[in-house]
Formats: C-alpha cells, structure tokens, sequence
C-alpha cells in the first residue's frame, strides 16, 4: 500500500479484506495463547466473541481487564507495523457495558482513543438503543425528512415524485427495519410525510386524492406499487423467524448459548433477555400479524 | 404435550397450520386411537379436540425414511422464505378488479407523469371541477365545463363528451383511421378503444399510448383555458397528441 489508492477505487476492498484476514489471523493468535479474553456467551456451551469485522468496520469485544486493553494495543500496534495499515486511534471508540466512568477513562487514556456512549453505531446500526422510543428512529426520520423537503423535490413530476418516494422508501428504511421493530407511532408519522407526494410540504397539506390504502396496492391490483411500511417491516423480521430455522451461523450460536434451546428451537426470552430477541420471539408467536387486508 | 417432536410453526402467519414433521414418530401411527398417542394422564375436553384436529391435519402426511429433514416454507417450498413473496402474500387484497384495467395504465412508452394522471384517471380521482366541489374547495363556484359547451365538468364530460374535447377524439379515430363508437364510462372507453378487435396485441399498446396522449392533452388544454386564458384549435391539439404519441 505504499502508493496509496483512489477514493472509491474498486481495488480498495479487496485490499483491504487481505489487511483484515491478517488482524483476524493476529487475534486468534493471541487468544489461543491467552493474552485476550473476548465475552463469552451462555453459561454451557460457552459461545466466545473477540472480534466483528465487516469491510472497515471491526469492533473487538472483550472482559474487562487491563491484560485486555493491554494486549489490543499490542495487536493493533503490531497490526500497523506489519500491514502497513494505520490504525486512527482518534476514530476509534472505546465503550463500556457496566463499566465504571474512571476505568473507562484511563482505558482511553492508554489506548488513546475516545470514550464512547451507548448507543453506539456499527455498520450503521445503533447498537444498545432501545427500538421502542422515538428517540431511537429520529435519524432516520430525518434522513427522510432532508430527503423529501429538498428544494428540488418542488420541481419534480408526479413521476419523479413517485421515484423518489419509492427510493426513499427502500433505501432509508430498509435496512433499520430489516433489524428493527418500528413502533406503530414512527410508521405513521413516515408515512404522513408521504403527503409531500401530492404537493404537500412539511407545513402546508394537501389533499391526498387517492387513499393511502390503494396507492399502497401492487400496479395490478389498481395501485402505484408503494411498500406499505409495517407489513414490509414484519416480513423483514420474518426472514430472521425462517433463518433461525434454517441458517446456523454465528449470530444464531450466540442466541442458542444465551438463551438455550427447547426441542428444536430456541427458547423464548424471558423478562432478562435483550429488547430485540423479546421482539423476535413475539413475532414467532404470530404477535402483531394484523397486518390488514 | 405430545411425546413426539412435531411442531406447527407458524399458525399465525398463514392461515392453515404448516406441519413440520420431524422423524422420531415414524411407523408409531398416528391414526387416531394410533400407537402415536400415549398419555401421561387423562386428556381435558378441549385437549381432546386439539388431538382431533391434529391427527386430522397429519392424516395424509406420509413420512420417507431415507431423505433427511427439513423446513419448508410453504409459500415457496423450493427456495423458502423470500420477503418478496411474503410481503406480496401479506398485502393481497381479497377482491380483484379490473385487474387488466388498470394494468393499462403502465406503458413503456409512456412517461411516468402521464401513467401516474391515467391511473388517477381510472380511478376519478383528478382535480376537476365536481371532484373540486365534493371536497369543498371553495375557489371554483362555477363548475361549467372549460370547453364552452356549458355542461357541468365532470371527468368523463370533460376528457369525451364535450363538443369542443369530444371533437378531438373524432379527429383521433380518423387520424387512424378507425370506426369507433365511444361508450359511456371513462374505462369502458379505455378498455375498447385499447383493445381493439381483430387488432394484434403489439398495435393494442400503441392504441394504448394514443389514449394515453389523448387524455394528457386534453388535460393540458383545459388547465391552459383555466389558469392561463389561452386556447388552442383542435387541428393544433390534434398535432400535439400525434407528438407525444410518437415521442
């Protein structure tokens, strides 16, 4: 990487996927050795999580302890000297889950980074929020507030309205509701800013000459083919009911040693478990299914 | 409940329970009064009525020894769950109606802005002036239609049976040369004048597109007369609709 690379070259992850196997492989080293304890799930068959890498994003999770903080300093220092690669220290964060304040701080102070806050994001997503509050979905309702009171937008076509709302649609909140369960209150103030499609804006309303129902309809069934939000927010969350079935993959050895296994399935959180497998199992139970016609 | 691994996922989701048969309970039966069935103690009423209805749902599942289990989602068995084909299942209405109709309103040729007034169209759902007054817009007190002909505007007057518009689509049917009675309805016309007989299915498209160029330029025309005071003849709108129609 001595030349360096374009931003936005196509080569770039690629290289950089060569950079990450090498952290990976330098991780695994120094916990088959035992200088880096990562949490462990579950309390019989123990599931052990060090580290998460995705593209450029990585996230180490461990124990609290200095032999800790102490050795990821190491692998990332060592990290720098062999791949060439250097690690921003003043990018990265360091966040604590029922960690004191002080620790935290001499923590950062000897990693020189910063102290995160919970919730903090990783590819995207705010992990440790809690999905039920309004708090949580205000990025992105603004996000799709920028997007549709834009200037521009007064110049648009109905057809280009319809464009944008659809793109709007997929791309913003896609990906949040594939993971998350939108409270009945957020989906209805998204969908009411929908009234920009008839000319409306943030403050001035139109009327709405179709019903809201109808252009959520398919093309052929008479409507304009819009995603209706929480019929497609439970069928994205659907998806995961069908892969714990059926995909055995890390995130799902993480649930069965945490929460166990029943038959053939996992059990079902009690009032300790996470926000979100609560969500998931209420959803396994055909909870919140009306979706309507 | 039962000593065997037999689950129903999924009863919320679909209508009729799903059963996902796992193989510990082969060749027990469970027919009823079947090997399959042995309690602890004895079965409440309402327990007995789900054994029924359980055996009733496995009576005809036949078990294969030799292919190994696994889930099947049975809206799409070969390739499971899908969130296209969910969601699809979810949103389906009940009633389908003029399905072809309204599918008329999509063409490629088409642009999106002119699809988009047709389907509002189909549907009466464009600002003309009795659409106006029913939801109380107060600025048009007069609902005389903007061709002159002094008939009250609706959309079916306003785009076929007006003198002044209902000219253009004589000039239209002679411009193409057919014979065409236009019936009553806005989508009886769309559905005969855009499906021709004895025509192919590639001409009906481009019928189609003529309706579609029609209607827009009449449209135009009327908001032109409206907002702008400015008219223009009808060889002139003729012109416009063979332009767009062939843009």
């Amino acid at each position: 990487m001595e030349r360096g690379l374009r931003q936005g070259d196509p080569l770039s992850p690629f290289l950089f996927l060569l950079a990450a196997e090498g952290f990976n492989v330098i991780m695994l080293f120094v916990i088959e050795v035992g200088m880096f304890n990562g949490y462990r799930v579950g309390r019989d068959n123990v599931v052990c999580l060090s580290h998460l890498e995705f593209a450029d994003d990585t996230l180490i999770i461990g124990e609290k302890s200095w032999l800790n903080v102490r050795s990821m300093r190491a692998v990332l220092l060592l990290f720098e000297q062999v791949l060439g690669l250097k690690v921003n220290f003043h990018k990265s964060l360091i966040t604590g889950v029922n960690v004191s304040d002080s620790w935290l701080y001499e923590a950062a102070l000897v990693l020189n980074c910063r102290v995160g806050l919970l919730p903090f994001v990783y590819l995207g997503l705010p992990i440790g929020g809690d999905p039920r509050k309004l708090d949580f979905w205000r990025p992105i309702l603004n996000s799709i507030t920028s997007r549709l009171s834009n200037w521009k937008n007064k110049f648009l076509s109905f057809g280009g309205r319809l464009i944008l709302l659809k793109s709007v649609l997929s791309s913003l909140s896609v990906y949040f509701l594939s993971f998350f369960k939108a409270p009945t209150g957020i989906i209805s103030s998204i969908e009411s800013l929908f009234n920009f499609f008839w000319e409306g804006g943030e403050d001035i309303r139109k009327i709405a000459w179709v019903n809201w129902d109808t252009v959520c309809l398919s093309k052929e069934e008479g409507g304009l083919g819009v995603r209706r939000l929480k019929g497609f927010n439970l069928t994205l969350l659907g998806k995961w009911c069908w892969r714990m079935l059926v995909d055995e993959g890390l995130w799902f050895r993480v649930l069965k040693a945490r929460y166990g296994e029943e038959g053939d399935r996992l059990k079902d959180g009690g009032g300790n478990s996470s926000v979100w497998w609560r969500m998931l199992s209420g959803l396994r139970r055909g909870e919140g299914l009306d979706v309507g016609s | 409940m039962l000593g065997v691994s037999l689950m129903i996922m999924f009863v919320g989701w679909l209508g009729e329970p799903v059963p996902l048969i796992f193989g510990q309970i082969i060749g027990w039966g469970w027919g009823v009064g079947g090997g399959g069935w042995v309690w602890r103690r004895r079965l409440l009423a309402w327990k007995e009525d789900s054994v029924m209805e359980c055996s009733s749902l496995l009576s005809n599942v036949v078990l294969q020894d030799a292919s190994l289990d696994r889930w099947r989602w049975i809206l799409d068995p070969t390739s499971g769950y899908t969130v296209k084909g969910t969601y699809q299942y979810f949103t389906k209405s009940d009633t389908l109606l003029e399905t072809g109709l309204f599918y008329a309103a999509w063409l490629k040729y088409v642009p999106l802005k002119v699809s988009i007034f047709v389907w509002r169209l189909l549907r009466n759902r464009l600002p003309t002036k009795d659409n106006l007054l029913c939801r109380r817009i107060p600025y048009h007190d007069d609902i005389i239609c903007a061709g002159g002909c002094g008939c009250p505007e609706t959309t079916c007057h306003l785009l076929f049976r007006c003198n002044f518009y209902g000219g253009l689509w004589h000039l239209i049917y002679q411009w193409i040369d057919i014979d065409f009675t236009p019936p009553e309805s806005v989508r009886e016309h769309l559905h005969q004048f855009g499906n021709m007989a004895g025509l192919s299915r590639f001409t009906h498209s481009f019928l189609k597109a003529i309706w579609h160029a029609g209607c827009w330029v009449v449209w135009k025309e009327r908001n032109n007369i409206i907002f702008s005071h400015t008219a223009k003849d009808l060889a002139n709108l003729l012109e416009s609709v063979k332009f767009l129609s062939f843009a």
